[in-house]
């Protein structure tokens, strides 16, 4: 050990340091607790963090690692128990917790054995400000730049290959940073003393800096993924809707094909029974002329293939709907809003087992200057909100709740709203666009 | 006593609608005033706005639902319609006369007590409420429909009615806190709005009856478009 001549940074600051990085991610996270019990846990985590550390500073160095070891455990105990997060997470975040605590502890060790060295006479009011002045700037400005990293309505799901890397980082950058301290004759260990206190703050940035740009580029792989999935799922909207398309324009010439075959038949022969037979015959395919004549033919198209498929499983869909609402509204943008919302509605009702309860209801009217579309469907059981989001049960998670998002991503193309509520049994999915003025 | 009228040519379809709802009033511990008609001629000849709520065939010999129901919408704009139907797509333009759903027939118990259940709620949100303001001395009872939108200026509130303005001291929050739950929303520093007057949003802004625009804060353009949104296609059956 070579600090003989300057004493390495109290136990007690560690502790803080390390108990703030932690708030800095709880205050950014959701929380788990009701507010009083949050400041109960907090609290109970500060006295841990800084207790951990005066025990482990009156054990010899050889039981430096466990003394650290421990006080990780703590901060990932703190972090799991105040915050809405897995235990991936949990990991991911004490890592980054780690780093950012070692960083602002070592930086301001640092200033302080400058500006206000260990031995000389300093009235303790000044090392408390530089360390109340230097830990509030620094690790505020860490809370916003992670703020901007971790947005609160998302979940983190880090990978185990993400979380390992965000360990291997925190934990070759805390090794290597304190390798001077623990001993001084390795290649890697600083020398002069005053210098190997700046060693191990450039370590720490860079161990922080390597952290931040695994976060930014997570972010920027998940975003694109988005993306993608999105497209996918408007190319589907889309696929179905031309298919759709097609088998109606054929059935619409087959019902031209037999009008016309029945007349000659008709014509032919002449028994009274045969022309009833036949009439019967008629009115039986006269359903899909009729069927959904909204004033827009590609509402038309997709209420026609949605209810022919809840016609398959004994779903009842009611549609009150005036197309020609929909003026102004891109054909794909259109499939993109029905569709999607139809298919959650109708995926949420071929769950209930009793027939009778699968209800859906579709509204669509035009009101002053607005267009509302407005889908309602019955449900029973509980629904599951997600961090404020509806998460939807599907099985796969690529899915997971794009149909929805997509509605909303599309809807703000036209400055409109979507919400989702549900009440009495009803799930409800309104949009509202604005109608350009004419 | 909520009044309800069945408008339906098949008596057996009439018996079956008559004894949901009795089964309805049994299940609910309510008691409904009922009147049945044979045709659209027996209730809109001429219409006399006496019921909170009518279920109408639309498929009917000599005055088809829909014309029935064109019929009572002149003489009442408050009346829940509710169609019903052998096929769904007769019923598809009832946006035309405020009959935004309806039921097929046979009707499954299940889904009409659901459809009653709202139209219910619908009657009951529809009962009319009003405020008192005092204009220093006196005291003014105001329709809070007829309520375009609030305004405060320095100390004193102006409140906007369709027909005319009442000035008086206060401040808007102790008027958001009286207008609760009633559909008001204070899209900036000086203004409650009156969602149902809202005719459409601009960028910045909201327009209301008579032409009048009024700002909209950046920060609550979203929670104002969320709330009309709820508003629009709120419980109206």
């Amino acid at each position: 050990m070579i600090l003989d001549t300057l004493p390495d940074i109290p136990r007690g600051y560690t502790g803080l340091a390390e108990w703030t990085a932690c708030m800095v991610y709880i205050l950014i996270l959701r929380k788990r607790l009701p507010a009083l019990r949050l400041v109960v846990v907090i609290a109970v985590g500060a006295a841990g963090l800084v207790g951990i550390q005066l025990i482990a500073g009156t054990l010899p160095v050889a039981f430096w690692s466990l003394g650290m070891a421990l006080a990780v455990a703590g901060m990932y105990a703190l972090l799991l128990a105040s915050t809405r997060i897995s235990l991936r997470d949990a990991g991911y975040f004490t890592a980054r917790a780690l780093v950012l605590a070692e960083l602002v502890a070592s930086f301001q060790w640092q200033l302080e054995c400058y500006f206000l060295p260990p031995d000389a006479p300093v009235n303790p009011l000044w090392r408390a400000l530089l360390l109340v002045g230097v830990y509030g700037a620094a690790f505020t400005s860490a809370y916003f730049l992670e703020a901007r990293h971790f947005p609160k309505d998302r979940l983190l799901n880090a990978t185990t290959k993400e979380l390992a890397s965000a360990v291997a980082i925190a934990l070759l950058t805390f090794v290597m940073s304190n390798f001077s301290f623990l001993n001084a004759n390795t290649p890697f260990s600083g020398r002069l003393s005053a210098e190997i206190f700046y060693i191990r703050t450039l370590v720490n940035l860079c161990g922080y800096a390597a952290l931040y740009a695994q976060q930014e580029q997570r972010l920027e792989i998940s975003g694109k993924a988005e993306i993608e999935a999105m497209n996918g799922i408007l190319r589907n909207q889309h696929d179905q809707y031309l298919l759709s398309k097609r088998n109606i324009d054929m059935v619409n010439r087959k019902y031209h094909d037999m009008k016309h075959q029945i007349g000659i038949i008709r014509a032919e022969s002449n028994p009274d029974k045969k022309a009833a037979y036949l009439d019967e015959l008629e009115g039986s395919i006269k359903g899909y002329e009729t069927q959904n004549k909204t004033g827009n033919t590609v509402l038309d198209t997709i209420l026609t293939a949605k209810s022919m498929y809840c016609a398959e499983h004994d779903i009842t869909l009611t549609t009150v709907a005036d197309g020609t609402a929909l003026e102004g509204l891109d054909a794909m943008d259109i499939s993109t809003i029905f569709g999607n919302a139809l298919d959650n509605a109708i995926e949420s009702t071929m769950t209930l087992a009793d027939p009778d309860r699968r209800l859906i209801r579709l509204a669509l009217f035009a009101q002053n200057d607005f267009v509302l579309m407005r889908f309602e469907n019955y449900y029973e059981g509980a629904l599951r909100f997600e961090n404020g989001v509806l998460s939807t049960k599907k099985a796969d998670r690529a899915d997971h709740g794009y149909g929805i998002k997509n509605i909303r991503y599309t809807v703000e193309k036209y400055a409109g709203s979507v919400t989702i509520h549900a009440e009495d049994n009803w799930f409800v999915l309104r949009v509202l666009i604005p109608r350009p003025r004419r | 006593m909520i009044r309800i009228g069945i408008v339906e040519d098949e008596p057996r379809s009439t018996q079956l609608l008559l004894d949901h709802l009795h089964r309805y009033e049994a299940e609910h511990g309510q008691v409904f005033d009922i009147r049945t008609f044979a045709d659209g001629r027996g209730i809109a000849s001429p219409y006399l706005p006496e019921f909170d709520i009518v279920f109408l065939d639309v498929e009917m010999e000599h005055l088809d639902g829909f014309s029935t129901a064109q019929r009572i919408r002149e003489v009442d704009t408050e009346v829940v319609l509710v169609f019903i139907t052998n096929m769904a797509q007769f019923a598809i333009r009832g946006y035309e006369v405020d009959a935004l759903s309806y039921l097929l027939k046979p009707v499954p118990y299940f889904a009409f007590s659901q459809e009653l259940h709202r139209c219910l709620e619908r009657v009951q949100k529809r009962e009319r409420s009003t405020i008192m303001l005092s204009l220093g001395t006196e005291l003014a009872r105001v329709d809070v429909a007829g309520i375009v939108y609030l305004e405060s200026i320095k100390h004193r509130l102006v409140v906007h009615t369709l027909e005319q303005q009442y000035s008086f001291v206060g401040t808007l929050k102790e008027m958001e806190t009286t207008l609760a739950g009633k559909n008001f929303f204070r899209s900036n520093n000086c203004y409650l709005v009156n969602l149902r007057h809202v005719t459409g949003v601009k960028q910045s802004s909201c327009l209301l009856i008579g032409d009048r625009e009024l700002q909209i804060s950046r920060p609550r353009k979203k929670a104002f478009l969320d709330a009309l949104t709820d508003y629009v296609g709120g419980r109206a059956a």
